[in-house]
């Protein structure tokens, strides 16, 4: 049974071969985020929710409406920016808008078109054809049209994948802003637009749900139990072989290695874990 | 409406295929076509009806490179009818063409074949992939010229003659002809039917 609705979020990753699992949370703020492993389900958590994928079995439901009876009614209160996103390259931008709002059925569109394009910082290129559009004003524009008609659930899917790192922090800024009056069902491998974007998440591993719960939470998780260790450059390898799954991550420093392990080791000090740490020792235990 | 029409028309159609309609609107005024020869009747018979499967392939392609078909989703109802006023607008300059190259009496003649060609491939193409919609369309075509040519008996057959798409110069009475074309029509038209139904259900491209 996966159910979508507000506060109760129900999660089941239906995929050929993976057994079905039952969560469920009762997140108060309507934001929600999926962490996933790379291969774990997400696109396809996300496309059960658009009624796009079946569930291979058990139940799924948005807001009571069932995703395989119910498509319609689920439809009508959607929001999609699906991973692969494209737009008509022939129209502008405020054309495109106008289009998936004529699609949609919203009548007398060219208000909520303007003020989206306000929103998203598209005015000024609002007369371009979207084939000039670089890949962060696309997502934008992609946004923009998934939210025409103030949708009840908005899915979005990777929406900062190949994004420059400035278009990537521009576009969390605008994800944190949708919350509060919808769900927003985000999903990502990006540990940075969890930790920016979200309150509540879910992370899955090979279509199974292995935590549920608040951004806090799970860092409080890993407090007193991720320490930070200088190593010397030449004897890094030896190290990370030795400490092996527990090493979480490493930066670099001036012919030294700052690495972070799950668990004590000899000369750490403890720190407070990132949300990256505590996401990386839920995966490997 | 009207200015969904006109998105619809931009979307389906590059500015250049006009220049078919009006090309053969040209010859005709100069006297190059004469629409009434038999032999020009038989040549548009044979060659026309391989456009519309092109099309067909054609907009489902640019359907797949744009990937705008999962954004549709969030769109109830809408998607087999925009899939269905954009294949039609496809259509129209051949229809002008169709217009442009013969008289009234020859336009079922002409455009017949090629409805139920166009309605087969974007059917399949939109249930099995373009390139399968495609081939179904071209291999039918092929069959048909290949018999009319090689054994043009087979043309006075009587079950054989409903499924083969050149009969102008078929052992055939005018109202057997029109019959077979009539139901050519009707068949392309329930393919195009099916074929949005189709679209309705389909979700996502599947990959090459």
């Amino acid at each position: 049974m996966m159910a979508l609705a507000s506060p109760d979020v129900y999660v089941v990753a239906a995929r050929p071969g993976v057994p079905t699992r039952r969560v469920s949370s009762t997140h108060k703020r309507l934001s929600y985020c999926s962490l996933v492993v790379n291969g774990a389900g997400k696109t396809t958590f996300i496309r059960i929710i658009a009624t796009l994928l079946p569930p291979t079995s058990g139940k799924a439901t948005v807001f009571g409406h069932d995703v395989v009876h119910d498509k319609i009614a689920i439809r009508k209160m959607l929001g999609y920016l699906p991973q692969e996103y494209g737009a008509y390259p022939k129209l502008t931008g405020r054309e495109y808008l106008e289009y998936i709002a004529i699609l949609k059925g919203i009548r007398r569109p060219k208000k909520q078109i303007e003020a989206l394009l306000l929103q998203f910082h598209l005015t000024e290129v609002a007369k371009r054809r979207v084939s000039s559009y670089s890949g962060g004003m696309l997502r934008r524009l992609g946004i923009a049209q998934a939210l025409l008609g103030n949708p009840k659930v908005l899915l979005v899917d990777e929406p900062t994948g190949g994004l420059d790192p400035e278009e990537r922090v521009r576009f969390r800024e605008f994800l944190m802003g949708l919350g509060g009056e919808r769900i927003v069902a985000l999903s990502t491998h990006l540990v940075e637009d969890v930790a920016m974007a979200c309150d509540q998440l879910a992370v899955l591993r090979q279509g199974k749900i292995v935590y549920q719960g608040t951004v806090a939470e799970l860092i409080k998780c890993y407090e007193g139990k991720v320490y930070e260790v200088e190593v010397p450059e030449d004897t890094v390898k030896e190290r990370l072989a030795v400490w092996g799954k527990r090493v979480l991550t490493t930066k670099r420093g001036d012919g030294r290695r700052a690495v972070r392990v799950l668990g004590e080791v000899e000369g750490g000090r403890l720190v407070i874990p990132s949300l990256e740490d505590a996401y990386l020792a839920l995966i490997r235990s | 409406m009207i200015r969904y029409l006109s998105y619809e028309v931009r979307l389906a159609l590059h500015p250049a295929v006009w220049l078919l309609p009006s090309l053969f609107a040209i010859l005709r005024l100069t006297g190059v076509i004469r629409p009434e020869s038999t032999g020009w009747l038989g040549f548009l018979e044979v060659m026309f009806p391989l456009l519309f499967p092109l099309l067909s392939f054609s907009l489902l392609e640019r359907e797949r490179n744009w990937r705008t078909l999962e954004v549709w989703v969030a769109t109830p109802w809408r998607k087999a009818a925009a899939l269905l006023v954009r294949y039609l607008s496809t259509l129209l300059p051949l229809f002008l063409t169709v217009v442009a190259a013969v008289r009234p009496e020859d336009y079922l003649l002409i455009l017949s074949p090629g409805l139920l060609l166009g309605g087969l491939s974007l059917l399949f193409g939109l249930a099995l992939g373009e390139e399968v919609g495609l081939g179904i369309g071209l291999a039918w075509w092929g069959v048909s010229f290949a018999l009319g040519v090689t054994r043009p008996q087979i043309l006075a057959h009587e079950v054989a003659s409903w499924f083969l798409l050149m009969l102008s110069n078929a052992p055939l009475s005018p109202q057997q002809v029109l019959s077979r074309k009539w139901m050519h029509l009707g068949m392309g038209l329930l393919l195009l039917l099916l074929a949005s139904a189709s679209a309705d259900h389909k979700r996502s491209w599947k990959p090459r």
